[in-house]
């Protein structure tokens, strides 16, 4: 078998995932997939979960993704998308960062119960959006995904990802402040 | 767009919830670390062989009274681009976990002829010898490469044995269900012998090379295979949709043609001119940076001449290796 397995063999030994920094990029993007669920579905304990779900899908075929660092992030992101259409399937969840006392502490007590007023206020306000807007909202704000790559991802044009974000923002915001902010 | 408010709501996961995870993570890489079951390049080759080999495994449709087997030699190379994840749903399919390719597609792979363990040589010649090629010798090696290790592969000889009803179900698994295997092909069998190579193995200066040669490998083939149809029916397992796989079956050259199945996510390839013989350049533009940070490309250049295969592979540029592979002498 020596060319055949010269051949793939060394294509192989170069795949550039055989050598990443899984660290770093597990400390790239945990943030940004924990987030994304923090938008998507809510709850402190159930968003942890999905994560780690999300990652262990992930790291079992993580040879397959492809070699830069940023279809990594689309790759593990599109994982992300599916476990949470799994999870609606199976469970209706409805109330995106709805968790309170998951809000960072902040220096103050007082600070404290503003950021978690602000927090219920923000979740009911995602939880009464549009499946498609509420998806949109978490892959930007969440997963930190910019416009096109949200485009890409959700087959929708760019300028069309771009307006329902800024309407959808208008309506966000106009809702937060009537909630007093 | 004012969306501060947005952005604010963002947190950090918590430390002992981001240890955990990574943890488990981390026995995720533990597990693919050993070798039992892993999906490794051996395992690849095999499979891109297995896929070469299914090519002339079918039956005829090519009238012919000839008792005396086809007998296939590579000449020349035609790339074919696959997905990985193809690779990984084969394996998930796999009846037992670590089986191969050729496990699932024949009744049965006889090794006539085990290759012996590769041997280490101190120089071209002797390695020449043994392996019974007139060696050839890189003249011109760029900047600080230099040959640091020359090893010599044994000969392999193994013989399939065609079982339609795997293949087929094989196929089907593959959701490849526009395509018939011909029952009458079934037990029929092929040897593939793959000739003791010689590997000069080139360092220097952080980078590395390796130089194969070896006469081609030989196919003996059941008299009268109809190989375009046979082909078109390996490029559908690679991937290749209906239409592109029966033109692109219909072109080659089946006789002498070596399919090389190449990552389509890894890489582009070219065909470039060594010695006035066609060559196939592979290349892999790593995009990413490995853990010292430094990126990462990597070259493989296949060519034929007087009946002999020559590979060079590394992670130097790909005029580099041209440059080495006109040096051949």
């Amino acid at each position: 078998m020596a060319i055949g397995e010269a051949v793939l063999s060394r294509l192989w030994a170069w795949n550039p995932a055989n050598e990443a920094d899984w660290d770093a990029l597990y400390a790239q993007q945990l943030p940004r997939v924990l987030n994304y669920f923090r938008y998507r579905v809510g709850d402190g304990a159930v968003a942890e979960d999905l994560t780690s779900l999300t990652f262990e899908k992930a790291w079992i075929a993580r040879n397959r993704y492809r070699r830069d660092l940023a279809s990594f992030a689309t790759w593990l992101m599109t994982i992300a998308r599916n476990v949470a259409v799994d999870h609606y399937r199976s469970r209706r969840v409805h109330a995106p960062l709805a968790v309170a006392e998951h809000v960072a502490s902040s220096d103050s007590p007082e600070r404290d119960a503003v950021l978690r007023s602000d927090l219920v206020r923000l979740s009911a306000l995602l939880g009464a959006l549009p499946e498609r807007e509420r998806e949109i909202i978490a892959l930007k704000y969440g997963g930190e995904r910019t416009n096109r790559e949200i485009a890409k991802q959700m087959n929708l044009s760019e300028s069309n990802v771009g307006t329902i974000l800024h309407r959808t923002v208008q309506g966000l915001r106009a809702g937060f402040e009537e909630g007093g902010l | 767009m004012d969306d501060r408010f947005l952005h604010e709501h963002r947190r950090d996961p918590s430390p002992g919830f981001a240890r955990s995870l990574r943890a488990r993570l981390r026995q995720v890489e533990d597990l693919d670390a050993e070798p039992k079951g892993r999906w490794n390049p051996t395992l690849v080759a095999t499979f891109a062989l297995a896929v070469v080999a299914l090519s002339f495994a079918l039956p005829s449709v090519r009238a012919t009274a000839q008792n005396l087997l086809d007998l296939f030699r590579v000449r020349t190379f035609a790339p074919v681009a696959f997905d990985p994840a193809r690779l990984d749903k084969l394996k998930a399919l796999a009846p037992k976990e670590g089986d191969s390719a050729a496990n699932m597609m024949f009744a049965n792979v006889d090794v006539l002829e085990k290759p012996e363990a590769p041997q280490t040589f101190s120089s071209l010649a002797s390695a020449a010898s043994a392996a019974g090629i007139p060696g050839r010798e890189i003249t011109h090696l760029p900047r600080k490469l230099k040959v640091t290790g020359i090893t010599v592969t044994g000969r392999g000889r193994t013989r399939f044995q065609v079982d339609t009803q795997k293949l087929g179900a094989m196929l089907e698994m593959l959701d490849i269900r526009d395509v018939q295997v011909p029952t009458e092909l079934n037990g029929q069998s092929f040897t593939i012998a793959m000739p003791a190579a010689i590997r000069q193995h080139i360092t220097g200066g952080g980078q590395q090379v390796e130089f194969v040669q070896a006469t081609s490998p030989e196919m003996q083939l059941p008299p009268g295979t109809d190989m375009a149809r046979l082909g078109e029916i390996g490029l559908r397992v690679l991937g290749m949709s209906s239409t592109e796989a029966r033109r692109m079956a219909r072109s080659i050259d089946w006789t002498n043609t070596l399919v090389v199945p190449v990552p389509l996510d890894a890489t582009s390839f070219r065909e470039v001119t060594i010695h006035g013989q066609k060559g196939l350049l592979v290349a892999n533009r790593g995009e990413s940076t490995g853990r010292n940070g430094r990126k990462r490309n990597g070259n493989l250049l296949l060519w034929s001449e007087d009946g002999r295969l020559y590979a060079l592979a590394g992670d130097v540029r790909d005029m580099e290796l041209i440059e080495m592979a006109e040096s051949v002498r």
